[in-house]
C-alpha cells in the first residue's frame, strides 16, 4: 500500500508539473508567428538530363546486343550448376548417442506417407533389417483447451504405440499438469469439437527427458540460443500413442517424422545421399538425422554448389564481360562525343560516371534479375546462385571498365582561394552606421539567400551585427553571419565570421558554395562602395 | 489557448489510433515501430485536423499535435509492450521461480490498481529521458550538430508536406501504403542463401529482404550512417558469427535460415554489443571531451537546467524504495545503486548520440545495464523489472532518444524545445493508462492462445530473459564481450586508415543488432543517396522529402494491415 501511494504520488506530481510547464511555454509560443510558406524547388535539371542521357544510351542497338550476351551467359551459368546435399556433424549439440545405428527422417509438413516406403528409399535392400517407427509432431496454430488447467495445448506428439510404451512405460497419453501423478479423464476442446481421453499426469522434467533417439529431444526444436536447442515448455505438450493423437486431430494416417532403426549396429547404409535425393522427389522431406558410431550427422535439403559449379559461373561471367566490353568499346567514341557536347552546355563532369553506373546497373541487373528469377523457379536455388555470381561479377567488371573508359575530366583553376569561415578587411569607410546599411542592403537584395533575421548592437565604439540567411537552393540550409565593425584611426576593421548549418546533411561542395557566396557578397559590396568616388 | 486546445484534441485522436496500432503490432510481431510514430503522425495529424476544423493547421499547431500523438505512441513501449512481454514470460517460464509478481502480467482478470499504478509509475520514470534530452539538446543539436534523421523527417513532413503539390504528396504516400500493405499481406520478397552458406562458412549469413520500412528508413539516414549500418551488419554475419561457431558457442545447421541464425546468436550479439559499446563510448567521450566539458560547465552554471537534470536523476533513483520494499535486494546491488543511476544517465547520453546519427537506437545500447545489474548480484525478476531499461519497464534512454527527435523537429520549425519536451511527457503520462488498457484488451480478447498472438513465437526471446533472471552465468559470454571490444577497436583504426571518418562507430553498432537480411538494404540505400547527393541539393532534398512521405505512408500501411488482420483478412 505504501509503495502504491509512493508511486502514484510520483506519477501525479510529474504529470501536473509537466502540464503546467507545457502550458506555460506553449502560451508564449502561440504569440510567436512563423513563416508558413516554403519554397519547394521542383526543378531537378541535372537529374532530368542524366535520365535523358541514360535513356538515349539504353535505346541504342549495341545495348540490345549486350543484353542478349548477358542473358545467354547468365542462363548458361544457371544450366551448368551442380550441387550436393550437405551433411553436418552436430554431435557437439546432440551428443551422447551411444552405439546406436538409426536414421530420423523429418518431413517439412505432416503428410500421408507410408513409413515403410521411407525406409525402402533410405535403406534399399537392407529394409528388412530395419525397424520403422512413425511419429506425428504438430504445433497447433489454434491450441486445444483442457478442463485440467488454464494452460492450452500447443503441441501434440503421437508416437507409434509400441515405441511409446517402451519409451515411457505408459499405455495412456501423458500430460504435464498438477498434481503430476495418477491417470485422469481429460476433456479437450478446440477446432469445434470436444474429445475426452485418459491421460497420465507427469512431471515436466519427465517430458523434457524424453528423446526420440540418442539425445535428440522428442519436443520439437523451436530455435536455438547459442548452441542450445529451445523447445516448448512441457505444459503445452500432450504426448500419446500415434493412433490416439491422429484421432484427436483427425489426421488420418499422417506422419511428420519416421525413425528407421537398423537392428544390426554393424550394418552401414550405402548411397545414403542418393537415397535421400530420391526420397526428396517423392516426399516433402526436410532433413535426415543420422545416428551412427557415436556421431550425430544432419543431412539436409540445403543444396551446396560444387566447386566446379562455381568455376563454371565464373567462366561464363568472364565470357560475358569480354563480349560486353568489346561491344561497349565500339560505342565509346560516340559516348565521348555526347559527353563533350554536354560539358560545353554545363553538364557536370562527374555526371557521366553516374550515367554509366546507372546504365551498367540497369542492363546487367535488369537481365540478371529476370534470369535469376526464372532459374530460381524452374531450376532451383543453386542455379539461381550461379546466375547471381555471373551477374554480380559481370556488373563489377563492366562498371569499373565503363567508369575508366569515360573517366571524367579533372577541373583545375589557376587561382584557387578556398572559401573561409572568417574574413577580415580594412575599409576606409569610417561611419559604422553606413557600413551597417551597406551590409544589410547586400544581404537583402540577394539572389542566393533569404534574409531571415538581421540584428545589431553597439558595444562601446564597436558595432556587432548578426544576420541569419537561408539558402534559396534548398529549404533547410543556411548561414549565420556575424560581423564586428571596429573603428581604427583612419579606417574600420571589418571582421566577418560565417557558420553554415543544415537541417539535413549538406555536402561539402554546397557548404563551400554558401560560404563563398555570402562572404564575397558582403566583401564585394564594401569594397565597391569604397572604390566609388566620394 | 484555442490553438493549444485544437492541437491537443487532434493529437489525442491520432495518438489513440496509433497507440492501438503499435500495441497490436508489438503483440503480433514482437517489434515496436513507436520510435517512428512521429513521422506517421505528421500526416495523420494534418488529415485529422483538416477533417475536424476544415482548415490547415499552423506550424505550431501541427508540431504540437504530432508531439502529443508521438508521446501516446511511445508510451506503448513501457505499458502494453512490457505487459504483453511479461505475460509471455509468465506463460513460458515459471513465475514463482522467477518471483514474477502477478500484478505485472495478464492473469485473465480485470486490470488491478497495482498493475495500473506500477505501469504509470514506470512511464513516469521513463519521462526522465525527456528531461535529460532537454538538458542536453543544445549540446547535441547545436554543438555536435547531429542530424537526428527521424526528427528531420518529421520537420520535412510538417513543413514541406503542406507546400508540395497535392498530386505528388498523394503519390508518395500511396506508394508507401501500397508497398507496405502488400509486403505484410503477401510477405516481403526475399532471398536467403544462409542454408547453403553453412557448409561453406558455418555461421555466416547472406540474405536480402525487400523490407519497405527498413529501406525507407535507410534512405532517410545520412549517407555515412547508412554505409556504417550496412558494413556493421555484413561484417557481423560474415566474420563475427562464424567466429562464434568456431568457438563452439553458436550452432550452425544447414537447415537454419537467416532469422534462425540471428535469434540463436542474439545472446552473444548482446554480449558483443557490451564490448563494442564500451570501447566506442570511451572513444566518443574522449573525442568530445572539450565540448562535453563546456556543456557540463554550462549545466553547473545554469540553475534551471541543473534542476531538470537533478529531477531526472531523482526520478530514476526513486525506484530504489519500491525495490527495497518489494524484494529486499542483495547488499551489493544496494551499494552500486548510486553508480547505477549514473550509468543510466550515461547510457541516456550515448543513446541520444546513437539516435542523432542513426535515427533510432532501438535497444542497442542497453545490454550494458542488464550486465551491470547481473554482475551486482541482482537475481529474480523484480530488480530487472524496476531498474533494467533492456528487460524491465522504465526506459529513460529510449524516451531520451525519441524526445531529442521531437526537439530537433521543433527547432527546425522554430518551435522552442520546451514545447515538444513537456508535451511529450504529458502525452506519455496521459496516454499510459489508455495504451495499458489496449494491451489488456488485446490479451482479454485473444488470450495468449490465439493464432494472432502465437505464444511459441516468443519462446526464444523470453527464454533469454528467463536465464538472466535466474542468474544463469551463461547469459553473458566473456569471449563475445571481448570480440565486440576488439571489433570496435578494429573498426575505429580501419576507418581512420581508410579516411572514412564520417562513418560512425555507433552506426556500425546498429548494424550489429539488425537481422542479416536488411544489411544489404542499407548499402543499396547508401549508393542511392550518393548518386542523389552528387546530382545536386535539390535532388537530394527531394529524395528526403518523398522518402519521408513514403515512410509515413508505410506507417499507414501497417495500420491498414492491422485493421485487415482484426477483420480476419490475411
Amino acid at each position: 500500500m505504501l509503495v502504491q501511494l509512493y508511486i502514484i504520488a510520483i506519477y501525479i506530481s510529474l504529470l501536473l508539473s509537466a502540464v503546467y510547464l507545457a502550458m506555460k511555454y506553449s502560451k508564449a509560443e502561440t504569440i510567436h508567428r512563423r513563416k508558413e510558406a516554403v519554397n519547394v524547388r521542383s526543378a531537378a535539371t541535372r537529374l532530368y538530363l542524366m535520365a535523358k542521357l541514360s535513356t538515349l544510351i539504353l535505346k541504342k542497338p549495341f545495348t540490345a546486343i549486350i543484353l542478349l550476351t548477358l542473358g545467354l551467359s547468365t542462363a548458361a551459368a544457371a544450366y551448368s550448376a551442380s550441387s550436393t546435399s550437405s551433411i553436418t556433424d552436430v554431435t557437439k549439440t546432440f551428443g551422447g548417442v551411444g552405439e546406436g545405428n538409426a536414421y530420423l527422417v523429418e518431413l517439412s509438413q505432416p503428410s500421408s506417407v507410408d513409413p515403410r516406403n521411407v525406409s525402402a528409399f533410405l535403406c534399399g535392400g537392407l529394409s528388412s533389417y530395419c525397424e520403422v517407427v512413425p511419429f506425428l509432431r504438430i504445433s497447433l496454430s489454434e491450441p486445444l483447451r483442457t478442463n485440467l488447467s488454464k494452460t492450452p495445448l500447443y503441441v501434440l506428439i503421437g508416437i507409434q504405440r509400441r515405441y511409446y510404451e517402451g519409451l515411457t512405460g505408459f499405455r495412456t497419453a501423458m500430460y504435464s499438469a498438477p498434481p503430476y501423478e495418477g491417470v485422469m479423464a481429460v476433456k479437450l476442446s478446440g477446432a469445434g469439437k470436444v474429445n475426452v481421453i485418459k491421460v497420465r499426469l507427469v512431471n515436466e522434467s519427465f517430458v523434457k527427458s524424453l528423446k526420440i533417439y540418442g539425445s535428440l529431444p522428442i519436443l520439437p526444436v523451436e530455435g536455438f540460443i547459442g548452441s542450445e536447442p529451445v523447445t516448448p515448455p512441457p505444459k503445452y505438450v500432450l504426448i500419446g500413442p500415434l493412433d490416439e493423437v491422429r484421432e484427436l486431430l483427425g489426421a488420418g494416417n499422417q506422419v511428420s517424422d519416421v525413425l528407421v532403426v537398423v537392428k544390426d549396429r554393424q550394418l552401414e547404409i550405402k548411397n545414403l545421399v542418393t537415397g535421400f535425393e530420391a526420397m526428396r522427389k517423392a516426399y516433402p522431406v526436410k532433413d535426415v538425422w543420422i545416428f551412427r558410431e557415436g556421431h550425430v550427422l544432419l543431412l539436409t535439403d540445403a543444396q551446396v554448389p560444387t566447386p566446379s559449379s562455381i568455376i563454371a559461373s565464373l567462366i561464363t561471367a568472364g565470357i560475358a564481360v569480354l563480349l560486353s566490353i568489346s561491344l561497349f568499346n565500339a560505342a565509346v567514341p560516340y559516348l565521348k562525343r555526347i559527353y563533350w557536347h554536354l560539358i560545353l552546355e554545363g553538364f557536370p563532369p562527374w555526371a557521366m560516371s553516374v550515367v554509366m553506373l546507372f546504365y551498367v546497373s540497369v542492363t546487367v541487373w535488369g537481365v540478371g534479375a529476370g534470369v535469376i528469377s526464372w532459374s530460381f523457379s524452374s531450376l532451383g536455388s543453386v542455379s539461381a546462385f550461379n546466375s547471381l555470381i555471373t551477374t554480380a561479377v559481370s556488373w563489377g567488371f563492366l562498371a569499373i571498365y565503363s567508369g575508366k573508359a569515360l573517366k571524367p575530366l579533372t577541373l583545375k583553376t589557376d587561382v584557387y582561394i578556398p572559401p573561409t569561415e572568417r574574413y577580415t578587411l580594412l575599409t576606409t569607410i569610417k561611419d559604422p552606421t553606413r557600413l551597417k546599411h551597406l551590409i544589410r542592403a547586400s544581404l537583402e537584395g540577394n539572389e542566393f539567400f533569404d534574409l531571415e533575421g538581421f540584428e545589431h548592437a553597439v558595444v562601446g565604439e564597436e558595432v556587432v551585427i548578426h544576420a541569419r540567411l537561408t539558402y534559396k537552393e534548398s529549404w533547410g540550409s543556411g548561414l549565420d553571419v556575424s560581423v564586428v565593425l571596429t573603428p581604427e584611426k583612419e579606417a574600420t576593421l571589418v571582421t566577418l565570421t560565417a557558420i553554415t548549418w543544415g537541417i539535413e546533411e549538406v555536402s561539402e561542395a554546397v557548404t563551400r558554395n554558401m560560404l563563398g557566396l555570402a562572404l564575397s557578397r558582403i566583401v564585394g559590396v564594401i569594397k565597391s562602395w569604397e572604390l566609388m568616388p566620394q | 489557448m484555442g490553438e493549444i486546445r485544437r492541437s491537443v484534441v487532434v493529437g489525442l485522436v491520432s495518438g489513440a489510433f496509433m497507440g492501438f496500432i503499435d500495441t497490436y503490432g508489438y503483440a503480433v510481431t514482437g517489434y515496436t515501430t513507436s520510435e517512428l510514430a512521429g513521422v506517421v503522425a505528421s500526416i495523420l495529424v494534418l488529415v485529422i485536423y483538416r477533417v475536424i476544423y476544415r482548415r490547415q493547421p499552423s506550424i505550431f499547431e501541427h508540431v504540437l499535435g504530432v508531439v502529443v500523438s508521438f508521446g501516446i505512441s511511445l508510451s506503448t513501449a513501457m505499458t502494453s509492450g512490457m505487459y504483453i512481454t511479461y505475460t509471455m514470460l509468465a506463460e513460458v517460464g515459471n513465475p514463482s521461480a522467477l518471483r514474477l509478481p502477478e500484478w505485472l502480467y495478464f492473469t485473465g482478470t480485470a486490470l488491478s490498481p497495482s498493475t495500473v499504478s506500477f505501469y504509470l509509475y514506470a512511464t513516469a520514470i521513463s519521462g526522465a529521458g525527456a528531461l535529460i534530452a532537454y538538458v542536453f539538446h543544445k549540446h547535441y543539436v547545436e554543438i555536435e550538430k547531429l542530424p537526428f534523421p527521424i526528427g528531420s523527417a518529421m520537420s520535412v513532413m510538417i513543413e514541406v508536406g503542406k507546400a508540395i503539390r497535392r498530386g505528388a504528396l498523394i503519390l508518395a504516400v500511396s506508394a508507401g501504403i501500397i508497398l507496405e500493405f502488400a509486403a505484410i499481406m503477401l510477405g516481403n520478397p526475399s532471398a536467403d542463401l544462409t542454408p547453403s552458406m553453412q557448409s561453406m562458412l558455418p555461421g555466416s549469413s547472406i540474405a536480402i529482404s525487400a523490407d519497405v520500412f527498413v529501406f525507407l528508413l535507410a534512405l532517410l539516414l545520412p549517407l555515412n550512417t547508412s554505409l556504417g549500418v550496412g558494413l556493421g551488419n555484413v561484417v557481423t554475419y560474415m566474420f563475427l558469427t562464424p567466429l562464434l561457431v568456431s568457438e563452439g558457442l553458436l550452432i550452425s545447421l544447414p537447415s537454419m535460415s537467416s532469422s534462425d541464425l540471428a535469434s540463436a546468436a542474439a545472446p552473444y550479439t548482446a554480449s558483443m554489443i557490451i564490448g563494442f559499446l564500451t570501447v566506442s563510448s570511451l572513444i566518443y567521450f574522449y573525442q568530445a571531451r572539450k565540448a562535453l566539458r563546456e556543456t557540463l560547465r554550462y549545466l553547473r552554471l545554469s540553475r534551471y537546467l541543473l534542476r531538470y537534470f537533478t529531477a531526472s536523476a531523482a526520478l530514476i533513483g526513486s525506484a530504489a524504495l519500491p525495490l527495497y520494499i518489494l524484494c529486499r535486494p542483495p547488499i551489493t546491488l544496494l551499494a552500486i545503486l548510486p553508480a547505477y543511476v549514473g550509468l543510466q544517465l550515461f547510457l541516456a547520453l550515448v543513446t541520444i548520440k546513437v539516435v542523432g546519427e542513426a535515427g533510432t537506437a532501438s535497444q542497442s545500447t542497453l545490454p550494458v545495464a542488464t550486465l551491470s545489474l547481473f554482475a551486482s548480484g541482482a537475481r529474480h525478476s523484480m530488480p530487472y523489472v524496476l531498474l533494467d531499461p533492456y528487460t524491465g519497464v522504465p526506459m529513460p534512454q529510449f524516451v531520451a532518444g525519441a524526445s531529442m527527435n521531437a526537439i530537433k523537429a521543433g527547432k527546425a520549425l522554430d518551435v522552442d524545445p520546451e514545447v515538444p519536451t513537456f508535451w511529450l511527457v504529458v502525452a506519455m503520462l496521459a496516454g499510459a493508462p489508455l495504451t495499458l488498457a489496449y494491451g489488456h484488451l488485446l490479451l482479454s480478447v485473444f488470450g495468449v492462445s490465439s493464432p494472432k498472438l502465437n505464444l511459441l513465437r516468443w519462446v526464444p526471446v523470453v527464454t533469454w530473459m528467463d536465464t538472466v533472471y535466474r542468474g544463469d552465468l551463461t547469459s553473458f559470454n566473456a569471449f563475445s564481450i571481448f570480440l565486440g571490444a576488439a571489433f570496435a577497436a578494429t573498426v575505429f583504426i580501419g576507418l581512420k586508415a581508410l579516411k572514412l571518418g564520417g562513418v560512425s562507430l555507433y552506426a556500425v553498432l546498429i548494424g550489429m543488432t539488425l537481422t542479416p537480411d536488411v544489411g544489404l538494404l542499407f548499402l543499396i540505400a547508401a549508393a542511392v543517396k550518393y548518386v542523389a547527393f552528387r546530382a545536386g541539393t535539390d535532388v537530394y532534398e527531394s529524395l528526403l522529402a518523398y522518402t519521408s512521405m513514403a515512410l509515413a505512408g508505410a506507417g499507414i500501411g501497417v495500420a491498414l494491415s492491422v485493421i485487415a488482420s482484426l477483420l480476419g483478412v490475411g
